[in-house]
């Protein structure tokens, strides 16, 4: 595996505070309030960020919608390549998702893979009313007809690049890097 | 992991990884579309040599619940009967590109013949009084679903220790996990050298007051042609898992059976029905598990 | 033929010396020997040729191994006599069956000796009749004559004619429970185990019984500790009996069998690592007094399945010396000149062979290198061998048997 180094920081924590306040907003404006929605997070990243957007939510909105967990290591379409055996965790959604309106987060949108996997997983536990797709950054090249509704804040990348999210609950420090692969 | 052969072969750190995996396995089918599309493409062979409803329709839910294909090949139905051998079945069902074979034999180290020349990975369904590693494994998943842990806990297997092959992986597996095991049965049917894992225990009374946990073995009935034991009846009486030897034990005493049960004869009917008896779950448990093993197996690139 | 610069065993002594051989026979011994067809064998050591106690010549299941093949390997291996077991199909019960085994072609000078079944179906066999066409023992090889009222008949014909009685000393009812002996390996393998005890046990029977007959009672491959202790105690008794071993249980305890590899399987099993010192201690102090190969060759399709349906055997005849040198001589476990007299006059010995580097003896002799770095590997024959593969450091460069080079590359230099 090639090393990576940082290349550039594209967000610094009150950039991340920032982007958050204004994703919990279009989303509450989007669904008219928020009392139908479910945020799910696609583990790692996007479980603390979804729980922030809950939390965020609530305090424009009064009542904070319940926090899901997606794990989506089975419904991967690359599997056999990611070397052996990701950990599978546990997904566990507080509320039926069927007639719901499930709120998919992230932190990172690239190929658009993981969100399909993501949908396919979400629709083996029910029918949902609609599904949306929440992001901390978009990056680009995607390589399935998927488009976020919310985004953070648009990077442009190479392929060569990498996004790193680093969230406090995970990494101590808010903040986001550019990240290059070193041959 | 390429093949699981038995418990004995695997580290704690394995085991433990297999006990983690079963969990998001099990939520999978406690949910309403029991189906994860993760061994799209796989197929799974299961060969068994021995009659098996319980274990073969286990090891076939587990695969078509991770969609991998399935192909059943049992004694009764197949070229075995005409005395094809062991190897050649094998490479029948390499060339039909198989990827796992799930084996259940009479002969002790059947899998692991199986393996020193297949591709595929094996995967040992019970051979002959070895191992059983898939059912300790769902015995241990049960445990600590109940328990919160291994670690400590006194479990208690109970019955006829030297034939069986359920009793054999569970001891190597509770022992790397740091469960104190103790044995109790008939003397006849308790190996000398299980004393290196576990602590042998005559009164069976005073065994199941200090147990946290009690598996009882089911008792062959051949065993008292064979010279092995007195009588069925002698043999309910002195070890049978009787609802007066549960009073006596812990409130909270955890009983498993990995089945069929001779009810009457190793364990009551009351006690296998009772508030303490997870018999049923061990069932749902063991297609977790076995998914588990399948993931763990198939669902990576292989190393 | 004059072998000149020879290390020769002569009186379980290695000394330096060269040996003359007319006619088959050795005409002289002795430094500076002048005359035609000199062979220098600097460097080799030179034996009496071995004689294997115990191998099974599959006439009757050519498949397993031809009996030509047997012997090649026999002589290969340095081998000039072996003593077919009677197991054959049809098995050795009469004497029409015994001079076919005798008669087997192999090179001239080369013995098969035979030895005769004991019982048959709970009765005698042709005892007396197998005895004037030849026969140097009695054996139920494989199966213990568990009627010991037969037995105890059996061995006073055995007395009479001068039989050696090869005993396979295995109480059949604790074996039957059974595939390899009780312990950590049965409990770790599932293979099912039964107790050590039933070879002493059969040992104790066979020999109080011969307490009285005085037959020449010779156990065969000796296994375990207890074995070794009862016959050491028939022995204070002053009951006539004596033992051999096998190379696989000199090599081989029972941590192997967690592999199931068939080629390891052979009856009586192996002991754990207590076992294993006692029979090379044993072997060293001479209370064992001979090695016996137990060839036992099997076709590859009967050892290439599940362990438990595979047969029991191990055939390794080819094979054997240069084995034990490297594991047992070179560690030091065991003195060359006791090897090589547990290979050759002891065994000869027990068969009534007169054998030795002596003058007017048949010149029956094996040449080994030492100190060299080989692989052993199939020649021919069954292929049910574990050494093959594995690295040595001996060969057997040559056999002379009745003063001809029957193996090995030896040029006399004019």
């Amino acid at each position: 595996m090639s090393e990576l180094k940082r290349k550039a920081q594209v967000m610094d924590a009150e950039g991340v505070r920032r982007a958050l306040a204004r994703l919990a907003h279009e989303i509450v404006e989007k669904n008219q309030g928020a009392a139908e929605v479910i945020l799910v997070g696609i583990r790692r990243r996007g479980i603390p960020l979804a729980q922030r957007l809950s939390k965020l939510i609530g305090s424009i909105e009064g009542t904070e919608p319940p926090v899901g967990e997606l794990d989506i290591t089975l419904y991967r379409d690359d599997l056999s390549t990611l070397g052996p055996n990701p950990i599978v965790h546990r997904t566990y959604i507080p509320k039926p998702v069927t007639d719901a309106t499930v709120v998919l987060v992230d932190d990172v949108i690239y190929t658009g893979r993981t969100t399909r996997a993501a949908m396919d997983a979400l629709f083996d536990l029910g029918r949902p009313r609609a599904v949306q797709l929440c992001v901390l950054i978009d990056r680009g090249h995607r390589e399935l007809p998927i488009r976020p509704d919310f985004v953070g804040k648009n990077v442009p990348t190479s392929k060569k690049e990498v996004i790193e999210v680093h969230l406090e609950e995970i990494d101590g420090e808010d903040a986001v890097y550019i990240m290059e692969k070193q041959e | 992991m390429k093949h699981l052969l038995g418990t004995k072969d695997l580290t704690k750190e394995e085991i433990l990884t297999i006990l983690d995996m079963a969990a998001p396995m099990k939520d999978i089918i406690l949910r309403e579309i029991k189906k994860v599309p993760t061994l799209r493409g796989k197929i799974i062979a299961t060969l068994f040599y021995e009659p098996s409803t319980r274990t073969k329709n286990s090891f076939e839910l587990a695969a078509k619940f991770m969609s991998a294909d399935t192909v059943s090949i049992s004694v009764a139905t197949s070229a075995v009967q005409k005395g094809e051998s062991l190897r050649d079945t094998v490479y029948t069902l390499e060339a039909m590109g198989v990827d796992a074979i799930v084996i259940r034999h009479s002969r002790n180290g059947a899998p692991h013949y199986l393996a020193s020349f297949s591709k595929a990975s094996i995967v040992n369904g019970g051979d002959g009084q070895n191992e059983h590693p898939s059912q300790a494994l769902l015995d241990l998943f049960t445990i600590r679903e109940h328990k919160g842990r291994i670690e400590g806990l006194k479990v208690l297997i109970l019955g006829d220790i030297m034939h069986s092959r359920v009793a054999k992986s569970n001891i190597y597996a509770l022992s790397k996990l740091g469960a104190e095991v103790i044995v109790s049965g008939p003397p006849t049917l308790i190996p000398e050298h299980v004393k290196e894992y576990a602590e042998v225990c005559y009164d069976v009374d005073a065994a199941i007051r200090k147990a946290d946990v009690v598996n009882v073995l089911r008792l062959q009935l051949e065993r008292q042609q064979a010279g092995l034991i007195t009588s069925l009846q002698d043999y309910h009486a002195t070890y049978g898992l009787t609802k007066e030897r549960v009073a006596k034990g812990k409130d909270d005493l955890l009983i498993l059976h990995p089945g069929p049960m001779n009810r009457g004869i190793e364990i009551d009917e009351e006690v296998a029905y009772s508030r303490q008896s997870v018999i049923q779950e061990q069932v749902s448990n063991g297609v977790a598990v076995r998914m588990a093993i399948y993931y763990l197996l198939l669902g990576g690139a292989q190393a | 033929m004059i072998l000149k610069n020879a290390t020769a065993l002569i009186n379980r002594q290695l000394q330096k010396t060269d040996i003359k051989i007319d006619n088959g026979i050795i005409s002289e011994i002795g430094q500076g020997l002048q005359g035609e067809k000199v062979v220098d064998v600097e460097g080799m050591i030179i034996s009496p040729a071995f004689v294997d106690i115990h191998t099974h010549v599959r006439v009757g299941q050519e498949y397993k191994e031809d009996p030509a093949a047997t012997i090649a390997r026999a002589v290969s291996g340095g081998y000039f006599a072996i003593n077919a077991m009677p197991n054959t199909v049809p098995p050795v019960t009469n004497a029409a069956t015994v001079k076919y085994l005798q008669n087997l072609p192999a090179p001239e000078g080369f013995k098969v000796l035979v030895t005769g079944m004991m019982t048959q179906d709970n009765v005698l066999t042709e005892i007396e009749e197998m005895s004037a066409a030849g026969i140097v023992a009695l054996s139920d090889d494989g199966r213990w004559t568990d009627n010991s009222f037969l037995f105890y008949q059996a061995i006073k014909y055995a007395m009479k004619n001068n039989l050696l009685v090869i005993d396979h000393a295995q109480d059949s009812t604790l074996f039957r429970s059974g595939r390899i002996y009780e312990g950590r390996a049965s409990f770790h393998t599932g293979l099912k185990g039964f107790p050590k005890a039933a070879e002493a046990a059969a040992i104790y029977r066979d020999g109080m019984l011969n307490a009285t007959v005085g037959a020449k009672l010779h156990i065969t491959h000796v296994s375990t500790l207890s074995a070794l202790e009862t016959i050491g105690f028939l022995k204070q008794l002053g009951i006539h009996v004596t033992s051999d071993v096998t190379p696989h249980h000199l090599l081989f305890d029972e941590s192997v069998y967690h592999t199931y590899d068939t080629n390891l399987k052979a009856n009586p099993p192996f002991g754990d690592e207590r076992d294993r010192k006692a029979l090379i201690h044993s072997l060293r102090n001479g209370e064992i007094q001979a090695i016996a190969t137990d060839h036992a060759p099997h076709s590859e399709p009967e050892k290439d399945q599940e362990w438990e349906d595979a047969p029991y055997g191990i055939a390794s005849i080819d094979a054997v010396f240069s084995v034990l040198y490297t594991e047992l001589v070179e560690t030091r476990m065991i003195p060359l000149e006791t090897l090589l007299t547990a290979l050759s006059t002891a065994p000869a010995k027990l068969l009534k062979l007169d054998h030795g580097i002596e003058v007017g003896k048949e010149a029956n002799l094996v040449l080994v290198r030492t100190g060299i770095t080989e692989t052993v590997t199939h020649v021919q024959g069954a292929k049910n061998n574990p050494y093959i593969g594995k690295e040595v450091h001996a060969k057997v460069e040559g056999t002379i048997i009745k003063g001809q080079i029957a193996y090995g590359h030896l040029q006399p230099a004019n």
